[in-house]
C-alpha cells in the first residue's frame, strides 16, 4: 500500500497533471515538425501564427493567403466553405486544405490514405493527400458533416456554425503523426465527435473486443495491419468501432446529399450486423488470417477502417482499394457489382475452386457451400431467365449494413447478410 | 471675509493638500522646473538623447527644465521614478518581470531600429519605416506619435502639445486612489479618460500582491468601451478593438472570435466544453486547485473599481478580463509586436506566455 503522504501528494498534483496541454506533443505544435506556414516562417515551427493571426494580420499586413476579411478563430483563411462542392474541393475551401493538399499554398503536408498509411500498399499509388482523397468517387462528405455535427448541440457543444468539419474528427491541437510512427498506439490523430478535446485510441484499442483479428497488411506474408509487425489482436489498432459510431450508430439520423437519403444506421452490436458483433452462423468461407483464426475465435468483429477509407475513395460507399493485404482487382462503381472487395476475405468461386471456377462469381458460396443459405433450384426464382446460367444477383440487393435476405422473397432464410 | 483670515486659510490647504493627495512629484521645485531658464548665465533647460544631457537656450513650457523623455529616462533600481527609456539597454529577462523594466517595458529596442519591438515615439525612435504614421488596425495618424497630447496616449487628447496635454497632472496624481478618469490627472497614468490603480513602483520586479490594477468591461458586443485600457489602445488601433463585424464572427457571444477578443471575461469562454470549468481559461495561471493567483506575466484586467488588489482571478464577477496589455507592452520589448514575452520562437527557444491564459496550448 502507498503511504498516506505519497497518496496526498498524488492527489495535490493531480489537477495540473489532468491539464496538461497536447499541443507540444502534436502533429501541429511539434517544434521541429509542426506548422510552418512558408509566407510566415520568421516563426518558429509549430507556433500558433501559421495557423492563427491573432489580430487577422501580422505587423500590420497580412501575409499569405490574403483572404481580404478576418476569418472565423483567427484563422488565416475561411475555415470552411458550406458551398464547397464535395468531390471538387478547392484549397480556398477548407482551411485545412491550405497545407493538407498537392497544391497546398501553405506547407505541403503529405498524408497518405488508410490503405497506403495502415494497409501496406505501395506508397504513391494512391492518394497521397488529403484534399485529393476527398476528391475522389466517394468522400466523407464534409458538408454533410458540418450539417450534423452543427444541427445536434447536444451531442458536440463544441462546434459552431463556424467551426470546420475535419474538427469532428480531429482536434487540431491534439491530433498526432500517426503515420510516422502508426505502431505505437499512442500516437493518435483523431478525437471522439463527442469527447472533442481527449485523443481517442491511444488507450481505446481494437483489441477490446476478443473477436477483433487484425487483417494482413500483405497478403504474402504475416505483416498485419496497422504497422506490419505480427500483432494480430488490434492492440495497435484505434477501436475505430467505438469512434466511427459515435456518430454512425441507430440513434442518429445522418442525411447524406450525396447519396440524396439518410445513411443506413450500424448496428455493431451482438443484436446487428454479422461483421459486428453478432456471432457468424455455421462454416466461415473465408479467407486467411480469418480461417486460421477461427479456430479460435467464434465469431469476428471488424473495425470500420477494415473496409472503408475515413476521407474518400476511388470506390463507391469509401471502400478502400487494398483490403486485407492485396488491392482489390477491380474498382467498385456500384453496389450491384462488388465482388471485388468481399473476395479480398470470402471465398469467390476461383478461391473455392468450385461452382464456376471464375474470379468474382460466387456460385459456390450461395449454393454449394455447406453452409450454402440457398440450394441451386429453381433459379429464376432470384435470378430471373437465364436458363442453365442464370445472370448474378446485384450484391447490394441483399448485403448492405443491416440487411437481410428479405428481398429473396419465397427463398429468404431470414438469415442476417451482412 | 479680512485678507488676513483668508491668507491663514490658503496657507493652510497649500500645506494640508500636499499630504492629503499624496501627490507623486516631490522634492525641490528646481528639480524639474526653471524659473529663467538661467543660472549664473548658463541655461538650465536640457533635452536628453542617448543618456547624455545637452543644455539649451530654448527654454520649456511650464517652466520645465526637460522634456517627457529627459525626465523619464534612465534606469529603473527601484521604480521610484519612472524611467521608460534606458539608453543603456534595460534588462527585460524572459517575461518583464523579472529585470528592470516596468509595465509599460522599454522604448530601448524599438530605439534601436526594430520598428516592431515598441511604439515609434518622437525623440525615442525614429519613424516606423514599415507603418509610417498609420498604425496597425487603424487609420492614418497626422503625425509621429507624442508621449503625450493628440497624437500620444497621455495627457489630454484635445491638446496636441505633449507638455501642455499634461501640465500639472503631476502634481495632482494620488497613487493610493482609483482613478476615475474624470480628469488627466485623475486617469490611469494621465491616459486620459482611463480608469485604474497604478502600482507604486510601476510593476518593478512585479507580484501578483504587488501589480497596476487595470480596469475593464466585460462586453456583449463589438461596440467600444469607454474607460478601459484597451480602449485607449483603441484609439489608434480601432479594429483589434472595437466596430461592427471587426472581433467576433457572428453573435459575440458565441465566443467565436475573428480578431483576438479584449474587454470580454474570460469565465464567459466555453472553448472546451458547455460549461467554464471544463474550459482551459478556468485553470488560467497553473491553476492548481486553490484559486488562480492573478499573473503578472499575462496579466488581466477587472470591473472592480476598489482600490483593493486582485491578486487572485475568478475571485469575483468580471475579474478576469482580456485586454490589449495581457500580451503588449505599451512602450516596448525586446520581441517584436512588443509583446511580453518572446512568442516568436515558440515553440523552441521562446517563452508560452499565451499558455497562462490558453493552458491546453502547451
Amino acid at each position: 500500500m502507498l503511504p498516506l503522504s505519497v497518496t496526498l501528494a498524488g492527489l495535490l498534483l493531480l489537477p495540473e497533471a489532468l491539464w496538461a496541454g497536447g499541443y507540444l506533443d502534436s502533429a501541429h505544435g511539434s517544434s521541429s515538425a509542426g506548422v510552418e506556414r512558408s509566407a510566415t516562417t520568421s516563426f518558429a515551427t509549430g507556433n500558433c501564427l501559421h495557423c492563427h493571426e491573432t489580430h487577422a494580420s501580422v505587423a500590420g499586413s497580412e501575409p499569405a493567403p490574403t483572404a481580404g476579411t478576418p476569418s472565423a478563430y483567427t484563422l488565416f483563411a475561411t475555415n470552411f466553405n458550406t458551398s464547397a462542392v464535395p468531390g471538387s474541393y478547392l484549397v480556398a475551401d477548407n482551411v485545412c486544405f491550405y497545407c493538407h493538399s498537392a497544391s497546398a499554398t501553405a506547407q505541403v503536408v503529405v498524408n497518405g490514405d488508410y490503405a497506403t498509411t495502415f494497409g501496406g500498399d505501395a506508397s504513391g499509388t494512391l492518394p497521397q493527400y488529403i484534399m485529393e482523397a476527398f476528391n475522389q468517387r466517394s468522400y466523407h462528405n464534409l458538408g454533410d458533416i458540418h450539417n450534423f455535427v452543427d444541427g445536434e448541440s447536444i451531442l458536440f457543444p463544441w462546434y459552431s456554425e463556424y467551426s470546420n468539419p475535419c474538427n469532428a474528427c480531429h482536434n487540431p491541437h491534439l491530433a498526432k503523426r500517426n503515420y510516422q510512427d502508426f505502431s505505437a498506439p499512442l500516437s493518435s490523430a483523431i478525437s471522439k465527435p463527442t469527447d472533442h478535446f481527449n485523443l481517442w485510441g491511444q488507450t481505446e484499442l481494437m483489441s477490446s473486443y476478443s473477436s477483433y483479428e487484425a487483417p494482413y497488411a500483405n497478403a504474402t506474408s504475416t505483416a498485419r495491419e496497422p504497422d506490419g509487425s505480427t500483432t494480430a489482436d488490434g492492440s495497435k489498432t484505434a477501436d475505430y468501432v467505438g469512434f466511427c459510431t459515435n456518430c454512425h450508430n441507430t440513434s442518429n439520423t445522418i442525411y447524406s446529399t450525396t447519396l440524396a437519403r439518410n445513411l443506413r444506421s450500424i448496428d455493431w452490436s451482438s443484436s446487428g450486423d454479422k461483421h459486428g458483433g453478432l456471432v457468424r452462423e455455421g462454416l466461415l468461407d473465408s479467407l486467411n488470417p480469418y480461417t486460421a483464426a477461427a479456430a479460435t475465435k467464434s465469431n469476428f468483429l471488424l473495425s470500420c477502417l477494415d473496409c472503408h477509407e475515413p476521407h474518400g475513395s476511388s470506390n463507391i460507399m469509401l471502400l478502400r482499394k487494398r483490403v486485407n493485404g492485396g488491392d482489390l482487382s477491380a474498382t467498385i462503381t456500384t453496389t450491384n457489382v462488388m465482388g471485388a472487395l468481399c473476395r479480398q476475405c470470402h471465398k469467390d468461386d476461383a478461391a473455392a475452386s468450385a461452382g464456376t471456377n471464375t474470379v468474382g462469381k460466387w456460385q459456390y458460396i450461395h449454393h454449394y457451400s455447406s453452409d450454402r443459405p440457398y440450394s441451386p433450384t429453381q433459379c429464376a426464382l432470384c435470378h430471373g431467365s437465364g436458363g442453365s446460367n442464370p445472370p448474378p444477383i446485384p450484391c447490394g440487393n441483399c448485403h448492405f449494413h443491416g440487411s437481410d435476405d428479405s428481398w429473396a422473397g419465397a427463398r429468404q432464410t431470414n438469415r442476417k447478410t451482412f | 471675509m479680512d485678507s488676513k483670515k483668508y491668507i491663514w486659510i490658503c496657507l493652510a490647504v497649500l500645506l494640508v493638500l500636499p499630504w492629503a493627495a499624496r501627490a507623486k512629484v516631490s522634492g525641490s521645485c528646481v528639480n524639474c522646473h526653471t524659473m529663467h531658464n538661467s543660472q549664473a548665465g548658463s541655461p538650465m533647460a536640457f533635452t536628453m538623447a542617448s543618456g547624455v544631457k545637452t543644455y539649451t537656450s530654448v527654454a520649456n513650457k511650464g517652466l520645465l527644465t526637460t522634456d517627457c523623455v529627459g525626465c523619464h529616462q534612465g534606469g529603473n533600481s527601484s521604480g521610484s521614478v519612472p524611467y521608460v527609456f534606458d539608453a543603456a539597454g534595460p534588462t527585460y529577462g524572459a517575461t518583464g518581470t523579472e529585470g528592470n523594466t516596468l509595465a509599460g517595458g522599454n522604448f530601448y529596442w524599438v530605439s534601436t531600429g526594430n520598428n516592431r519591438a515598441g511604439h515609434n515615439v518622437v525623440d525615442l525612435a525614429g519613424q516606423d519605416l514599415e507603418h509610417g504614421n498609420k498604425p496597425p488596425g487603424g487609420a492614418l495618424l497626422l503625425s509621429q506619435l507624442t508621449c503625450a497630447g493628440t497624437y500620444g496616449c497621455h495627457g489630454s487628447q484635445g491638446q496636441v502639445d505633449p507638455t501642455l496635454s499634461v501640465l500639472g497632472s503631476h502634481h495632482k496624481n494620488d497613487m493610493s486612489a482609483w482613478n476615475d478618469g474624470s480628469s488627466v490627472a485623475k486617469s490611469y497614468r494621465f491616459i486620459e479618460g482611463v480608469k485604474g490603480l497604478e502600482d507604486g513602483d510601476y510593476e518593478f520586479q512585479p507580484t501578483s500582491a504587488a501589480h497596476n490594477k487595470y480596469y475593464s468591461i466585460d462586453r456583449t458586443g463589438e461596440s467600444d468601451s469607454a474607460g478601459t485600457i484597451s480602449s485607449h489602445c483603441g484609439r489608434c488601433h480601432n479594429d483589434f478593438h472595437n466596430g461592427t463585424g471587426e472581433i467576433s464572427a457572428g453573435i459575440f457571444t458565441n465566443n467565436v472570435w475573428i480578431r483576438h477578443p479584449t474587454d470580454y471575461d474570460m469565465s464567459n469562454a466555453r472553448s472546451q466544453g458547455p460549461t467554464f470549468s471544463t474550459s482551459e481559461y478556468y485553470y488560467y495561471n497553473d491553476y492548481q486547485g486553490a484559486g488562480n493567483p492573478y499573473s503578472v506575466i499575462s496579466p488581466v484586467a477587472t470591473a472592480d473599481t476598489s482600490t483593493t488588489l486582485n491578486s487572485v482571478v475568478y475571485g469575483q464577477a468580471n475579474d478576469a478580463i482580456v485586454m490589449c496589455l495581457s500580451c503588449h507592452r505599451a512602450h516596448g520589448s525586446q520581441f517584436d509586436g512588443s509583446l511580453r514575452w518572446d512568442y516568436k520562437n515558440w515553440p523552441g527557444t521562446g517563452f508560452n506566455g499565451c499558455a497562462i491564459c490558453h493552458t491546453a496550448k502547451d
